[in-house]
């Protein structure tokens, strides 16, 4: 199922399939490790900003607002 | 050569991601950290640390904590440029290993410039209290660099490290060693740019341009443009071909492909031991929205608090007073940091008149009310400031900082501002001057520029102190509408904070949508003092030198403004050049609130002298009136209480003072910005004191 990230729900998996954000704040997100492959662990999604673990849920834990979140694209393993 | 030639053997950069634990390490590394002048073309100020090992000197350079290395802000091209150009002979590359791989992506940027380089794999405590397996063979083996684990924590690490770096500075330079990686059907292209590079660029010895022409293809323009390059004019066809091959973002297929290269090379390296690792805890208070908001606003103002209390009594005073306990709460001030530092400056005064009146009495005045009245006045901030600013990074350095800007970051969502405009706006309690630099916390320039715009209108400490008096004269008798006037100058000014920037954000620079927030949460930790100790002394020092020199100069030029005339020495103020100068802007607001001449001069030149620093204010009209104390020196004035409140409300937000009109121009870079700022916040400001006047005069 493909979603933003912004639906994503808590405690799932996330794997990013694409970033459509403008050029600065792509830059900022691959620079910390949101590439395209990379699996995020939600975990918190307020419906206002959400919080993410990387690589999986062991990596860096970054919290995005929702604007952002929205132009994350990725697929969520039922 | 470079200054940092001039002050050591060997010169060291230091570089690696935010919430490394760079701050930790590099005051453990260096024990003393100074400022050394500016890094080349910026404002931004180069710590140095210095350390003698073996007896020879390393200078340690501290880098800004970044990602990667293509520049989004000035942060990175710090960074870049220092990498590329600067006068290193190794770089120190920290990463933290319990963030995984993508730690590691930063290094790899590095390393595709240069394998001058040691690792320092830092929290080697947390990593294994987490449960992560490194395998440092095989991470020494695919980077082909020495890599030491260091706990700064624990004081671990250290000596080893510093000897792998005084080794690798000792080895012979191989010129253009660096890491490749296979970018595919990037490589031709890659190598044009290498070329062309190549011709323009001098860059430092030994350093391989295939690094810069990797950024550059990721789209630095900065960096093309710094080496003479026009990607898109110059390789508009190259590009179009470059692009339709990798699928379209050139940026990003090299991003990936350095993930890829990470995960496969050192992917295997990092083991969690099964059911070991301690999940990433966002505490449960911070995730109500509710709980969350009042948690972060507790912890700021408290700290705010304590800062005060510490300082001037505040609020304890004030509530004492309120209580009826004006003796009690005067015992309390003396003896407050503020007023202890008041008392010795006091006998000294006292102590150069005695000696001297009988012999020199135009000498003993500058000496005792000019030059240690200045001093006086400036040490009486330093503690104020360490105390404030130890207070705000001991936030930081915790990591509830992002935790605070998170949930905050609804609240000034609405008005054009994220979660990181709280720094800004407390800290400019303290002093706009940190206030306005902490705008560098800003998501993006157009919000930089909105923090820095509002900034001077969140009341700082020195305009308390001229906030206290006026309160405490004009509403004389009435400790609760003292309270009330008092809390609504500093909503006043939060509110006019927001509001400006989100007039800024709209006006200026015609963006709609609110900032976002992008953040990481590192671990909660207890601060280091070693850290909160170098941060908030080294803005204290800061202060004292860039700020404390003016305002000890300012106070003696006010003293020989008020003390000398047409007719030389005289101790009549009134026939002063300053009458002259302050009669001038006095005149130009009397009618407006109807004040009388003689005290229409006073309170413009206190305006004049309030514009050099705000705490001028007070001082001012002190030394104007002849009196002692700035509560004394305002009953003197005889105003009434529609324009004591006029005045006050003028006082409180009508021009930032000199230091932090320097500053924003700093910030800014641009005349243009800074004088429209100034314009507007004294058109705001004049605005809301006329309107109260009218309404105080009505109601009066």
């Amino acid at each position: 199922m493909i979603i933003p990230l912004s639906k994503a729900p808590t405690n799932k998996i996330a794997t990013i399939i694409q970033v459509n954000t403008g050029p600065g704040l792509k830059t900022r997100l691959l620079n910390m490790g949101f590439v395209n492959g990379a699996k995020l662990k939600v975990l918190e999604n307020n419906g206002h900003h959400i919080v993410v673990a990387l690589e999986g849920g062991s990596g860096r834990v970054v919290a995005l607002s929702r604007g952002i979140a929205m132009k994350i694209l990725v697929e969520v393993q039922n | 050569m470079s200054i940092l030639k001039n002050m050591c053997k060997y010169v060291v950069a230091v570089v690696g991601q935010p919430n490394v634990g760079k701050s930790t390490l590099f005051n453990i590394l260096t024990g003393r950290v100074e400022r050394v002048g500016n890094f080349p073309g910026t404002t931004v100020t180069m710590n140095v640390g210095t350390r003698v090992y073996g007896g020879e000197s390393i200078c340690f350079v501290d880098l800004p904590g970044i990602y990667g290395l293509k520049a989004v802000s000035s942060d990175e091209k710090i960074a870049r440029d220092f990498i590329i150009w600067g006068d290193w002979d190794a770089i120190l590359v920290l990463v933290d290993a319990t963030v995984g791989v993508s730690g590691f992506y930063l290094l790899a940027q590095v390393l595709q410039f240069t394998k001058r380089v040691v690792v320092a794999l830092t929290k080697w405590d947390a990593v294994q209290k987490q449960g992560i397996d490194v395998d440092l063979e095989k991470l020494r083996k695919v980077f082909g660099l020495p890599i030491v684990t260091v706990s700064a924590l624990k004081g671990e690490g250290i000596e080893e490290l510093l000897e792998a770096v005084m080794s690798m500075i000792r080895s012979p330079e191989s010129s253009n060693d660096s890491l490749y990686i296979d970018y595919g059907p990037l490589e031709p292209f890659l190598t044009i740019l290498t070329e062309a590079v190549k011709q323009r660029a001098v860059v430092r010895h030994g350093i391989a341009l295939r690094g810069a022409a990797v950024l550059i293809a990721m789209g630095d323009r900065d960096l093309a443009k710094r080496l003479g390059l026009d990607l898109e004019h110059t390789y508009a066809e190259v590009l179009a071909k470059v692009r339709e091959a990798v699928g379209g973002d050139i940026e990003e297929y090299i991003a990936d492909k350095i993930d890829m290269f990470l995960e496969e090379a050192i992917g295997s390296a990092m083991r969690f031991r099964a059911g070991y690792r301690e999940p990433v805890a966002i505490p449960r208070i911070f995730r109500n929205p509710v709980t969350g908001f009042l948690t972060s606003f507790a912890i700021l103002l408290s700290a705010i608090f304590t800062a005060f209390a510490i300082n001037t009594g505040f609020p304890f005073t004030t509530i004492l007073e309120m209580l009826g306990q004006s003796s009690v709460a005067a015992t309390l001030e003396r003896y407050t940091i503020s007023g202890i530092i008041g008392m010795t400056f006091d006998y000294l005064k006292v102590l150069v008149h005695n000696t001297l009146d009988s012999s020199n009495s135009v000498l003993a005045s500058l000496l005792a009310d000019g030059v240690i009245e200045g001093v006086g006045v400036v040490t009486s901030f330093i503690p104020l400031i360490l105390i404030t600013l130890a207070i705000m990074s001991a936030i930081e350095d915790s990591g509830l900082g992002p935790l605070m800007a998170i949930t905050l970051h609804r609240l000034f969502a609405r008005f054009g501002l994220s979660g990181r405009a709280v720094y800004p706006m407390f800290i400019s309690l303290g002093c706009n001057v940190p206030g306005v630099i902490a705008s560098r916390a800003a998501l993006d320039d157009v919000e930089r520029f909105g923090i820095i715009a509002s900034a001077s209108f969140i009341p700082c400490q020195a305009r308390l102190v001229v906030m206290l008096a006026l309160v405490g004269y004009i509403l004389a008798g009435h400790p609760l509408l003292q309270a009330i006037t008092i809390v609504g100058i500093y909503f006043g000014g939060m509110i006019l904070y927001l509001i400006t920037a989100k007039l800024f954000r709209r006006a200026v620079f015609r963006v709609k949508n609110p900032p976002e927030l992008l953040l990481e949460i590192p671990r909660l930790k207890i601060p280091s003092l070693r850290v909160v100790w170098w941060n908030s002394w080294a803005l204290t020092k800061h202060f004292v030198i860039r700020a404390g020199t003016v305002l000890t100069l300012l106070v003696v030029v006010v003293w020989s403004l008020t003390h000398f005339g047409s007719q030389g020495f005289i101790t009549d103020p009134s026939q002063s050049f300053a009458a002259g100068i302050g009669a001038a802007i006095g005149n130009a607001i009397a009618p407006l609130y109807s004040l009388p001449p003689e005290t229409s001069w006073k309170i413009g030149f206190a305006l004049l002298a309030g514009f050099i620093a705000k705490e001028n204010l007070l001082a001012t009209l002190a030394v104007l009136t002849g009196v002692e104390e700035g509560k004394t020196a305002i009953e003197q004035l005889g105003i009434t209480l529609p324009q004591g409140l006029a005045l006050l409300a003028f006082f409180m937000y009508y021009v930032p003072c000199m230091a932090t009109v320097a500053t924003i121009y700093g910030e800014t870079k641009s005349l243009k910005l800074t004088l429209l700022v100034v314009a507007y916040i004294i058109g705001i400001a004049l605005t809301l004191s006329l309107a109260l006047y009218r309404i105080a005069v009505i109601l009066h």
